[in-house]
């Protein structure tokens, strides 16, 4: 027989999962016979559902198979694993080379005429914030050929009316080279000294070369171990 | 330096994902539904793992972890049908059990009928989403909490898939038990009848 309170139970009838039902839903069973038969059939198709489900143990094929693949350490369709981690240093390494490798030729050498005739026209235009060592022709040579580590030979160049004024180290793109300052009269003319080593492309001997930028000429020639650079 | 590190990874795979192996097992076991295909599954599931080991952020989820390839593995190609809602039935399986509830000939054939077979079938049919709560909580044993923690979903979302995946399948076995013991025929209960009238009724026979 039904009772008017049934349903207020029927969810938690169905709801139960072994552990016990609340007092109340406890004390409607005892006088509900129908909702005990209801309950009892859910047990019942709950149990079965749990039987059906039940889990199976692993075969001892698939265990040594899992093991045989991690003992073999076999990539998915031989495919090469790659690691982001793994890669960091092997491109971080490479890039040393590289840098290694690349760099020295970038660092030390001069590549073009046009890049020694820019360089030493831009140069020759600082010549008023920049601080000459007064000398003779032989105390500079003497001076930049220690400082500089290949010999460096002045020229005089009374021959063509200018007297020396002093000489300094500079840095031409990334060579240390001399720099010396010729006068005549308010004319000022800059003659760089650069060891012809330094140089990365052939520079025949004895050709000049002449290159204009605005007003003013960079004649380029080389002298033994020597490649000069006169602004005027 | 590298020998030694691979050693270690694969002593520490070993440690914490073998453990996980008879888990992932059956759950392969149950979604293909035959045992050499899930052994392969759960092959290709631990290879998977074992190339991704360094992404395992966190040991203690390796379960979860484990369980998110092994379901990426075996249900990438069937995404749209394992979204499929499942309508809910709790109602009408309320009303079978209010039918059926007290005929000695359904607890008689529920010795009878090969009830497992038609679970696994029922089950079979099921969205993914529910097939997978079911399974953690029958199979596994597994609580509400555990199961939202593993399939990092909300408990009421687990809870209602659970609900409703149940009465389901509850309500198939109640069709299959209430077969047409003449002619094998499934019999589909009308709700309203059977909110009539306690005792069951052949409403429709479908063939």
């Amino acid at each position: 027989m039904k009772h008017d309170d049934c349903s207020r139970f029927a969810d938690t009838l169905l709801n139960d999962n072994g552990s016990g039902l609340p007092p109340e839903c406890r004390q409607h069973l005892e006088t509900c016979e129908h909702c005990r038969q209801i309950h009892a059939l859910d047990r019942k198709l709950e149990e079965t559902l749990a039987t059906a489900l039940r889990p199976e143990p692993v075969s001892d094929h698939l265990l040594t198979m899992l093991e045989k693949n991690l003992e073999s350490d076999r990539g998915r369709r031989g495919r090469i694993p790659v690691r982001p981690w793994f890669l960091v240093p092997v491109v971080a390494l490479l890039g040393i080379l590289l840098l290694l490798f690349l760099l020295p030729a970038q660092r030390q050498g001069l590549h073009s005429l046009d890049e020694i005739g820019r360089l030493a026209f831009a140069d020759h235009h600082n010549i008023q914030a920049t601080d000459f060592i007064p000398g003779t022709a032989g105390e500079l040579s003497a001076r930049l050929s220690r400082r500089l580590g290949f010999r460096v030979q002045v020229p005089a160049m009374l021959d063509r009316g200018y007297h020396l004024i002093g000489g300094r180290l500079c840095v031409l793109g990334r060579c240390n080279v001399a720099w010396l300052l010729y006068g005549h009269g308010t004319d000022r003319v800059s003659l760089f000294i650069i060891n012809a080593r330094d140089l990365t492309f052939p520079l025949s001997q004895p050709r000049k070369y002449i290159l204009q930028y605005s007003a003013n000429t960079v004649k380029i020639w080389k002298e033994n171990d020597q490649v000069f650079a006169l602004v005027d | 330096m590298f020998a030694f590190r691979k050693k270690n990874k694969k002593q520490l795979f070993r440690d914490l994902a073998f453990v996980h192996v008879p888990f992932l097992y059956n759950m392969a076991l149950k979604y293909s539904g035959n045992r050499y295909d899930a052994e392969d599954m759960v092959q290709e599931t631990m290879l998977i793992a074992f190339e991704k080991f360094h992404q395992l952020r966190d040991q203690d989820k390796c379960r979860s972890w484990l369980f998110s390839i092994l379901r990426n593995t075996f249900f990438k190609e069937r995404k749209r049908a394992a979204r499929a809602p499942l309508p809910f039935d709790n109602d009408h399986y309320l009303a079978m059990l209010d039918a059926m509830a007290g005929e000695e000939e359904i607890s008689r054939r529920f010795e009878e009928k090969e009830l497992a077979t038609e679970v696994h079938r029922a089950l079979d049919e099921l969205p993914e989403q529910y097939r997978t709560v079911l399974l953690l909580y029958y199979m596994e044993e597994m609580r509400y909490r555990e199961i939202a923690d593993l399939l990092d979903t909300p408990i009421g979302t687990v809870m209602s898939r659970l609900n409703r995946g149940r009465a389901h399948l509850k309500r198939i076995m109640l069709e299959y038990l209430n077969r047409d013991r003449n002619d094998g025929k499934i019999v589909h209960l009308s709700e309203k009848r059977l909110h009539r009238s306690p005792s069951p009724s052949v409403q429709e026979v479908k063939s």
